[in-house]
């Protein structure tokens, strides 16, 4: 009896720590720097969103899943492998240039000739790759690729890296990796009518052991106007609240 | 051989009504006959360029419209030819939306803002409007010339002759020429590009 009301105890005691315990957060590689400052205390795991897909599909232990585009959380969400997607952010992708700009390119087109340049863009699945591929193609600009020494990486903050240490005469990122990445690059501006629009989703990871409450937490979190005012700090645009 | 009245006027209206067939005839004969439609546009890679740009551009002819009627003072016979281009636009701007899908622009995504100093006068609105026309129909030809897909190139040449005929409709309500003193050179859409930029402002990236 007297073990029994000592395990009864031990369950009671452990059950408040374990609501309290932070959740897993898998989140595009973009949000690196906004993310922790909203809330420092969950796990954080940053890299591509096809990547952490792909990850959550074999059964990592995420609890929150963020994206830089719809198609990864909405295909984990039509799996009934997460909630909902709500979207949270907006960005614009730009050209990055190393600050010192040893290629003096003034604009885009800049690329359409004079000698071959060496450029990062993100690989076809990941977000970042995507929007760039787009953007190219509606600015009637895609032959840059053919004509340029281009290296594919698998997250944007891999390109931003790159162009920051000047491996890269130019690159295609978001603006808030130009934020992030401070004095060391520039980023050139690409027109607004072009711009494919760039969304944040995020969900809340439906899994055995998921931790539910946590992810939902933290979403509000996100979401609420701290949150936004982090993300805003960062340079992401911010959807109607509602 | 003579010939009384009644025969005369019987021969006069067999000669012409032999004419009037005859003429019938020539331009039944001379008439093209309609080539067979194409399919409809599936853009091939770059070809979305112009798609884009024409779509956007059209989102600016309207409001360019919408604002020379409510702020110009035009004639009730001038107002009507304006309100009709800007129906046709409309028009085009569906045709434009239909082929892009989810990634046609629109006025949820994107907010026009035209420069106030444009719509002061009626003659600078019409300077406005004829520059406009002008870009767009410049582009258009562009893309007949370029485009890889015979449906999208067939829809930007009847763009093309759409917009044509609201460049001359503006030409004459501002008494100009209405006709090009030569032939029409294309515009590259990065040159248009920064020009079409001015007038756009981002609603889903607020913080531009």
């Amino acid at each position: 009896m007297r073990r029994l009301l000592f395990s009864t105890l031990i369950a009671l005691l452990a059950a408040p720590a374990a609501a309290q315990a932070a959740p897993t957060v898998y989140a595009a590689a973009s949000l690196r720097e906004a993310f922790p400052q909203i809330d420092g205390t969950p796990t954080y795991s940053f890299a591509g969103s096809n990547a952490l897909q792909t990850q959550i599909e074999r059964g990592a232990p995420a609890d929150v899943f963020a994206s830089a585009s719809p198609t990864e959380a909405q295909a984990l969400f039509r799996a009934g492998r997460c909630t909902r997607p709500v979207t949270f952010a907006t960005n614009i992708v730009v050209m990055l240039v190393p600050a010192s700009n040893p290629a003096h390119l003034r604009s885009i087109y800049s690329l359409r000739s004079g000698p071959q340049r060496r450029l990062a863009i993100g690989t076809a699945g990941v977000p970042i790759g995507a929007y760039t591929r787009k953007l190219l193609a509606r600015m009637r600009l895609t032959s840059i690729l053919s004509r340029h020494i281009v290296s594919q990486e698998t997250n944007v903050t891999n390109i931003t890296s790159k162009v920051a240490l000047a491996s890269a005469d130019a690159g295609f990122a978001y603006i808030t990796d130009s934020k992030a990445a401070g004095d060391r690059v520039k980023a050139i501006r690409l027109p607004t009518w072009a711009q494919p629009p760039v969304r944040y989703q995020m969900c809340a990871v439906r899994r055995a052991g998921a931790d539910t409450a946590g992810a939902q937490a933290f979403i509000r979190k996100v979401t609420s106007s701290r949150g936004r005012t982090v993300l805003k700090k960062w340079a992401f645009g911010l959807p109607p609240k509602g | 051989m003579a010939l009384d009245r009644n025969q005369f006027l019987r021969l006069g209206a067999a000669s012409v009504l032999t004419g009037v067939v005859g003429r019938t005839g020539v331009a039944a004969a001379q008439d093209p006959a309609p080539a067979p439609a194409p399919a409809g546009p599936t853009p091939q890679g770059d070809d979305v360029a112009y798609v884009l740009w024409g779509a956007t551009a059209e989102l600016v002819s309207i409001a360019y419209y919408t604002r020379a009627l409510a702020d110009g003072k035009f004639s009730p016979r001038a107002a009507r030819r304006l309100r009709a281009a800007r129906t046709a636009d409309r028009d085009h701007l569906r045709r434009l939306k239909a082929v892009l899908g989810e990634d046609a622009p629109s006025e949820e995504d994107l907010e026009i803002v035209l420069p106030d100093h444009a719509f002061k006068t009626r003659a600078r609105i019409l300077d406005f409007g004829i520059d406009l026309e002008r870009r767009i129909t410049g582009v258009y030809l562009d893309g007949v010339a370029r485009t890889t897909d015979e449906g999208t190139r067939l829809l930007l040449g009847r763009l093309l002759i759409s917009d044509g005929q609201h460049l001359t409709m503006l030409r004459g309500l501002d008494h100009r020429p209405q006709s090009d003193a030569g032939l029409r050179a294309p515009v590259r859409i990065s040159q248009a590009s920064p020009w079409l930029d001015r007038f756009l402002r981002s609603r889903s990236f607020p913080t531009r």
